[in-house]
């Protein structure tokens, strides 16, 4: 239809539309990508690049694939969620994923959050109740509404609750909902991160888990040729830039050559430099590694004979040494009742070298006071800890939003020339930090930008 | 202000463009150029590479409209009209329908009877200017539902105005009925999706403008049976 117009009629943007989309293998890479990190970043970007045809190499470091997503079978008739266990918003990458590989599986969040407040657990119907704890709900509301619009001094998120007139007790809940799910505790959040993570976010506010499947089997459905292509227990210690390429070299003197190298390793791994690069990263590169933090963060995982909460508990926020429990178990027609505890930043550390006996007995103490009339401790039968500092090369929970750490994620994930690339939570700069569409996004991105 | 002038305007057209002779009734093929809306379903795409099926570009409609019109002048007809076409983009599982409904007011121009008292001929060119407000329907419907966005349904509407020029033929059989071949070019600056991209793409950032706005041509060719009222 447009052949006999001539071309000064048509604007040059139309003739740019009209134009074939790229084909799939327009990125233009004509050696092999190396992927160091087979977490969700690094299958995700494998399995991109081989549908674009590239040539994929990935090295995990330890003795299986997923990172931080990891489940364990027989401890509940579930998978139980030692890492990522929520699908965070339902438009997002992950959330499509789980649409493409198990859409029955999908468990919107189940049940009401419980408050441990002033020692007692109490239902949100109590807030109604109570004018002054409804004046501090209220507050609570607005200050989480008002991050995105933050406007004062870049201070920490517990000096800017100091402003508002609501007690410890709500400072606690605060740091559940809050610092606890950002991966820290309330002093370590800076409020100008915070603000930047909050207005970038657009995945949506609702939380989704799976039913009977596990997180990671949505990747081993969608991604099956990555992860068969994933090389187990190869820690890479160098990565030497050349002319001629990129040299991997791992701590057992393998070797291997890729014309680019996508990095996908925890902020931790960087900031330890568990990785040397030769020639060393740019200042500005290492000075964002060290900007963005990552905490000391912890999953226990109680199941239970009989489950001693109310049936529409969905979590209890705001026990001083666990700020977050959740029925893990809920809305899975599970026979095995469990709760989740999920831990961060110094509460997470005081867990650090503890015993499993004496974690057990810490969580079911809490429990206890919590529940008074029951007796947890007898219905406990088994208890799971999941401690990911321990983990060699992982060392943390996930990247939060740091004081001066503003604006550093896009430096941290900003190409080093055309042979350096960087993916995973922390490199998100889209708000969606610390999720595993956040570490899918930001590797999509890092692959597009190796045809720049 | 504008926009409740110029619907003022049109209204009063209708009114006036009804008492006087002409009816018309449009159909045609509407090739839509939106670039940017366009790139957003690419991103969607290459971003899901593991969906059986590629959410297919916003393209091509057919378009239906209904119009009034009157002589304003010698050679010179004034139709107002009223013009609706669905743009659809789908696979099995997602699908995106693009309502567009225009208000248009437009000036037919016949160059060869221009200031003529009397028309001999059968077969005459036109050109037609015109300039329409619309406005624009986004529905997204994915494998799990309409999309929201929060909770809440995205439901997001636009008011694009249009800039309207077309090459037109007239074929004048008989006095009562008379057909129109057009092809016309309909150009919106400002159109928007609100949101578009945090709906498909659920986030603001794999795609690195703002595609949310979009510069629309949409080429259409079409014909009109006019009929003596």
């Amino acid at each position: 239809m447009l052949k006999g117009l001539p071309m000064y009629c048509v604007a040059p943007w139309f003739l740019e539309a009209c134009a074939k989309a790229e084909p799939d293998d327009a990125l233009g890479i004509e050696g092999p990508v190396c992927i160091i990190g087979a977490g969700a970043a690094g299958i995700y970007a494998a399995a991109y690049l081989m549908k674009q045809g590239v040539e994929v190499t990935i090295l995990e470091a330890s003795s299986r694939a997923g990172g931080r997503i990891r489940s364990q079978d027989g401890f509940a008739d579930f998978p139980a969620e030692l890492g990522a266990e929520e699908i965070h918003g339902r438009r997002s990458l992950l959330y499509d994923l789980a649409l493409a590989s198990a859409q029955a599986d999908i468990l919107p969040e189940v049940g009401e959050s419980k408050y441990w407040l002033n020692n007692i657990l109490r239902d949100s119907y109590f807030f109604q109740q109570s004018s002054a704890l409804q004046g501090a709900g209220q507050t609570l509301l607005q200050i989480s509404e008002s991050l995105a619009s933050y406007e004062g001094p870049d201070i920490s998120l517990q000096e800017y609750l100091i402003n508002f007139p609501i007690e410890p007790g709500m400072i606690e809940i605060a740091n559940a909902i809050i610092a606890n799910e950002y991966g820290t505790q309330l002093d370590r959040i800076g409020m100008y991160a915070l603000r930047e993570a909050e207005q970038r976010y657009s995945s949506g506010i609702d939380g989704y888990f799976l039913k009977n499947r596990s997180m990671w089997s949505l990747f081993e459905i969608a991604f099956p040729d990555a992860i068969a292509k994933v090389k187990l227990n190869e820690p890479v210690s160098d990565v030497v830039v050349k002319e001629s390429g990129v040299l991997v070299k791992t701590i057992y003197d393998a070797e291997y050559t890729a014309q680019k190298v996508l990095i996908t390793v925890p902020i931790r791994m960087l900031q330890e430099s568990y990785i040397v690069f030769n020639p060393p990263l740019p200042q500005a590169k290492l000075d964002a590694i060290n900007a963005i933090k990552m905490d000391v963060g912890s999953k226990f995982i109680l199941r239970f004979s009989a489950p001693f909460w109310d049936d529409d508990t969905g979590s209890i926020l705001g026990g001083l040494r666990i700020p977050e429990y959740w029925v893990s178990s809920a809305g899975k027609n599970s026979a095995t009742p469990t709760l989740t505890a999920f831990v961060m930043g110094d509460r997470a550390d005081y867990f650090q070298g503890m015993a499993e006996s004496q974690i057990r007995a810490e969580l079911l103490d809490e429990l206890g006071l919590m529940y008074p009339t029951q007796n947890p401790s007898a219905l406990c039968t088994g208890v799971l800890v999941q401690r990911w500092a321990d983990e060699p090369f992982i060392r943390g929970a996930y990247s939060y939003p740091s004081p001066q750490s503003t604006g550093m994620r896009e430096v941290l994930a900003e190409p080093v020339g055309n042979s350096l690339f960087f993916a995973g939570e922390a490199c998100n700069v889209n708000g969606h930090i610390a999720t595993v569409h956040g570490a899918m996004e930001s590797a999509y991105l890092a692959c597009k930008s190796m045809k720049k | 202000m504008i926009r409740l002038l110029f619907l003022t305007l049109l209204s009063l057209a209708f009114h006036w463009a009804n008492s006087q002779k002409y009816t018309d009734l449009r159909v045609g093929l509407s090739y839509l150029n939106a670039a940017s809306w366009n790139e957003t379903i690419r991103t969607y795409n290459d971003s899901r590479f593991w969906q059986e099926n590629d959410l297919p570009e916003l393209k091509g409609a057919f378009a239906y409209g209904l119009g009034f019109s009157g002589v304003a002048g010698k050679g010179l007809f004034l139709s107002p009209s009223i013009q609706y076409s669905k743009f659809t983009s789908q696979t099995p599982t997602d699908k995106i329908d693009l309502h567009w409904v225009e208000l248009e007011l437009a000036c037919d121009i016949f160059p060869l009877e221009f200031g003529m008292d009397s028309v001999h001929f059968r077969l005459r060119p036109f050109v037609r200017l015109g300039y329409a407000g619309s406005m624009l329907l986004t529905r997204i419907r994915l494998a799990d539902g309409n999309a929201s966005i929060d909770g809440e349904p995205y439901e997001p509407y636009n008011w694009p105005y249009i800039l309207h020029a077309a090459l037109g033929l007239r074929y004048q059989p008989t006095s009562v009925v008379g057909f129109f071949l057009l092809l016309d070019a309909r150009f919106a600056p400002k159109a928007r999706i609100n949101e578009f991209r945090t709906a498909l793409l659920g986030s603001n950032y794999l795609n690195s403008s703002d595609q949310n706005n979009a510069r629309i041509l949409a080429i259409q060719s079409g014909i009109t049976f006019r009929i003596k009222n």
